[in-house]
């Protein structure tokens, strides 16, 4: 007997071992006791849920020898042979490898013959959502009326892919992902009976991550009792899940929490040396920012995380120091950095990057108080994360300073949100380029946000083309990413910088330039004069 | 080869090893893992390995004859369904359903389908070995076709689907099948593989580290020493930016497009006997590198430029270089106020390669990215 994969050899024999499902168990169980078995049964749900386990079962109720009962008793001749796959009457049905018209009126034909030994035919189609529109249409007459012996089980994963024509002749079944409960008692049973040694631990995470699939869950088991040696433990189903383990994850995250480039880099390093996939990392990293924005949301901890105890107190200490924008903010990071993946050859260069910009989002996210005096204003006028401690870490300052030190001229109130714009103008640009504003953003990157006045945002362009395209409508677009990026509602205006003096922003510009490049593009450029 | 032969994948072979020694074979496989790290070499490996009569000596022996056979591509229970070529000879992009199921409108086809073949008895060996690669290039609805044969086969069948983007498959596939997940090796290991190998030390450190974990990759480039030079007079183009002038500096688009041809040339006169049979034409023509060839090389080029900017942005922070070989060139480079620039630099790398991806103009996409670098780190 060769080795047969843990979801077959425990494919359920009875209503009682579908685990999770008794909506659907306990309504049929009742319809055989009381005899009103409809002949049109369609069963939909997700992939490991029991669908063809339940048709098959039903068969076995319909047709067992001590039947119809609601409980089979599997031993009988005709219930061997529905399990083993070779009952006369109990047809099963691949409708995505036989989906054509000739195959269902091949069925039709024979639809109509009486049963060779059972009391009922029982026609199971799985997969019927692959059938093709000329089959369902050629099926629907069968479907509807069939001979009085004949029961069609339909089951599908798909059933939007049905025609309704097909799905008003059935009684409709939906079956539901396994709940974590039902999937780990049920991985316990079986590893008892299987006399597997396996930590709860590693059940739990096993549980987690079949996604409510009792085949994927004993997919996984198998996997995890071909890696081990001898106990399965929350260390192995890791390595098998390809995961990043839970503390790299939070350690990760506080480093990114922190602003702390260097040692990201250095977590990077680690992760990449060990051999470990970074898309796993990112994937890692998306599920735990979306337990920290479950956490900071106020879910209670069980239901949003499946994390044992001390690793649920980590991620909620976590969750306390971000806010949700800045959750959010990372999450939309590290999507992006997902889809970019699937297109390098160098996923390291991305995942850097991306750790690059998260560390600066949470160094750009919390007013930093000590970097301008007019503090106090700035805190009432941002919108307030939860943390307002004081924070610079170096990279800002030094981002911070060259640009803030012109203002001061200007009113303060307004100063505070300018500075602000200013330093993080970068952030406005690429929010437009996010939201497919590329032209907005082509156009601000020629322009400088001189003043907040009046409640407008007063930009300063370089060139006459690029101030001429700021429609009315494009203004308006800007100043709903200003909205968004600084929480700020501001008319946006624009003018022309002024002639021959240079506008505030361009020398902070200039100041990083060497000089002789512009002498040298004038040089290229003979009888040309340097105009802003 | 042995499967303990696989650079790096040590986890994934003692799952392998694991499960032909405790006869707990599964009857479906699916090999998971970026590209280029020996997937489709494993799953030759545990096909061979699978009817290997002699399994006392190392998994598979390589010496029996199933063994022979297998590694031979002529063993008649080892098959590997790929994409292969419609009626008129031209490559297919993905598995049809025709491959997969006999199409009963169909006169009956000469490799028999999959399925229908799946269910005879093997012909001299213990096992039917499928191989489904790439998985991910399964149609719909041959995906579809395969779930009934992919859950419940007869018992000899195993059937071993590879793929280097598991999320593209059918959710119902995946959960059919027991995952082995192949990891990038690390560069430590790839090193010593390529110094096995004969190359020298400080070439094998390079290519291990611009391998990215790649295996197959390290061990193709090895092959070609113009990878290193194309990647050094990159590295060397960008380092010249901020120094040389500005005319000079825009002629950066021609010479980041002479190193692609460069690449693509390299790679027509070795090993690219398929391109050659395409074309149409004696491998060892000089050839004219075609805007094509020049369209798959130039993605790489890009990634070693973004691998120095990376450098510069990682410069100010203490974090290991990339690039270590290049540090003083950096260092030149490198000024506070860069974080910004660099990362915008980054940017406008990554955008030209993704306007390449959509066809764009290769000297416009190319011109316009070398004014932004330009002007961002001029």
């Amino acid at each position: 007997m060769p080795y047969l994969s843990l979801y077959r050899k425990y494919r359920p024999r009875n209503f009682a071992e579908i685990i999770g499902q008794r909506h659907v168990t306990q309504t049929l169980a009742n319809a055989v006791k009381a005899n009103r078995i409809a002949h049109a049964y369609l069963l939909c749900g997700p992939r490991g849920t029991g669908k063809t386990s339940t048709a098959r079962v039903l068969a076995m109720a319909l047709n067992c020898e001590q039947g119809p009962t609601a409980e089979p008793c599997g031993d009988c001749e005709e219930c061997q042979h529905i399990i083993a796959g070779n009952a006369l009457d109990v047809m099963e049905i691949d409708a995505a490898s036989n989906r054509g018209i000739d195959e269902i009126r091949e069925l039709r034909e024979r639809v109509g013959l009486a049963p060779a030994g059972a009391r009922m035919k029982v026609y199971i189609i799985d997969e019927v959502h692959m059938l093709t529109g000329e089959a369902f249409n050629a099926f629907l007459k069968t479907l509807e009326e069939p001979p009085p012996h004949v029961v069609f089980v339909l089951a599908t994963t798909e059933p939007h892919r049905v025609l309704p024509t097909i799905l008003s002749r059935c009684q409709r079944f939906d079956f539901h992902r396994i709940g974590l409960q039902d999937l780990q008692s049920a991985v316990t049973r079986i590893a008892e009976q299987e006399e597997l040694d396996i930590d709860e631990r590693a059940v739990a995470m096993l549980a987690n991550a079949a996604d409510g699939s009792f085949r994927d869950v004993l997919t996984l088991l198998d996997q995890a009792v071909a890696y081990a040696e001898d106990r399965i433990t929350a260390e192995i189903v890791t390595e098998i899940l390809g995961g990043i383990d839970f503390d790299l994850l939070a350690d990760f995250a506080d480093v990114l929490t922190r602003g702390d480039i260097s040692e990201a880099l250095l977590l990077i390093e680690r992760v990449v040396s060990e051999g470990k996939d970074l898309r796993q990392l990112i994937a890692g990293l998306t599920a735990h920012y979306r337990n920290l924005l479950l956490l900071s949301l106020g879910r209670r901890e069980q239901e949003a995380v499946a994390l044992p105890q001390e690793s649920a107190e980590r991620a909620q200490e976590q969750a306390k120091a971000l806010s949700q924008s800045e959750i959010l903010r990372a999450l939309d990071l590290l999507a992006e950095t997902d889809r970019e993946l699937r297109f390098t050859s160098q996923p390291r260069l991305l995942v850097e990057l991306a750790a690059v910009r998260i560390c600066r989002v949470r160094v750009s996210e919390p007013a930093p108080m000590e970097a301008s005096p007019q503090a106090p204003a700035r805190a009432a006028r941002r919108p307030s994360g939860p943390r307002q401690e004081a924070e610079t870490p170096a990279a800002d300052a030094e981002d911070a300073t060259p640009e803030a030190e012109p203002e001061a001229v200007a009113e303060p109130s307004a100063v505070t949100g300018l500075a602000d714009i200013k330093r993080r103008w970068d952030e406005l640009i690429t929010e437009l380029r996010q939201s497919r504003r590329t032209a907005e953003a082509a156009f601000l990157r020629d322009a400088v946000p001189v003043a907040v006045e009046n409640g407008g945002l007063l930009l300063e362009f370089r060139h006459q083309f690029h101030h001429d395209q700021m429609t009315d409508q494009r203004r308006q677009v800007v100043a709903e990413a200003v909205a968004r990026v600084f929480g700020l509602k501001l008319k946006v205006v624009c003018r022309m910088a002024p002639q021959g003096a240079e506008s505030p922003g361009a020398e902070a510009e200039a100041a990083e330039r060497p000089e002789g490049q512009l002498n040298n593009l004038l040089s290229m450029f003979p009888g040309s004069e340097l105009e802003d | 080869m042995r499967l303990e032969d696989l650079v790096g994948q040590e986890r994934t072979v003692s799952v392998l090893r694991n499960a032909l020694c405790r006869e707990r074979v599964a009857h479906a496989y699916l090999f998971t893992g970026p590209e280029s790290v020996g997937k489709s070499t494993a799953a030759a490996l545990f096909a061979q390995a699978l009817n290997c009569e002699d399994t006392g000596h190392g998994l598979p022996c390589g010496a029996c004859r199933s063994c022979r056979l297998t590694s031979g591509g002529r063993h008649p229970d080892v098959r590997v369904v790929g994409i292969g070529s419609d009626a008129e000879g031209r490559r297919r992009t993905e598995i049809s359903i025709d491959q997969i199921r006999q199409n009963p409108r169909k006169p009956r086809q000469a490799p028999l389908p999959l399925i229908q073949d799946a269910y005879l008895k093997p012909a001299i060996g213990r096992h039917k070995v499928y191989v489904i690669s790439p998985a991910d290039r399964l149609t719909a609805e041959a995906g579809n076709a395969l779930l009934k044969l992919l859950e419940e086969p007869p018992p000899h069948v195993v059937l071993l689907l590879v793929t280097s983007e598991p999320s593209t498959l059918l959710p119902t596939v995946v959960s059919r099948c027991q995952e082995v997940v192949f990891q990038l090796a690390g560069s430590g290991a790839i090193e010593n593989h390529l110094i096995g190998l004969g190359l020298s030390e400080a070439a094998a450190a390079s290519l291990a580290r611009l391998s990215g974990g790649r295996i197959a990759w390290a061990i193709r480039a090895a092959e070609r020493p113009e990878v290193l030079r194309v990647r050094d007079a990159l590295l060397n183009l960008c380092a010249a930016i901020g120094e040389r002038s500005v005319p000079e500096s825009l002629r950066l688009a021609e010479d980041i497009k002479w190193q692609a041809a460069e690449l693509a040339r390299a790679r027509i006169s070795h090993g690219g006997e398929e391109l050659a049979v395409e074309a149409g034409s004696d491998p060892q023509e000089e050839h004219a590198v075609g805007d094509r060839e020049l369209r798959e090389e130039l993605p790489w080029c890009l990634d070693i430029m973004v691998s120095w900017y990376r450098d510069l942005l990682a410069g100010g922070q203490d974090a290991p270089l990339l690039n270590p070989d290049y540090e003083q060139a950096l260092t030149r480079q490198y000024r506070p106020h860069f974080t910004a620039r660099a990362e915008c630099a980054v940017e406008s790398i990554l955008e030209a390669k993704h306007a390449l991806q959509r066809n764009a103009n290769i000297d416009i996409a190319l011109e316009s990215l070398t004014l932004s670098l330009v002007a961002w780190c001029g």
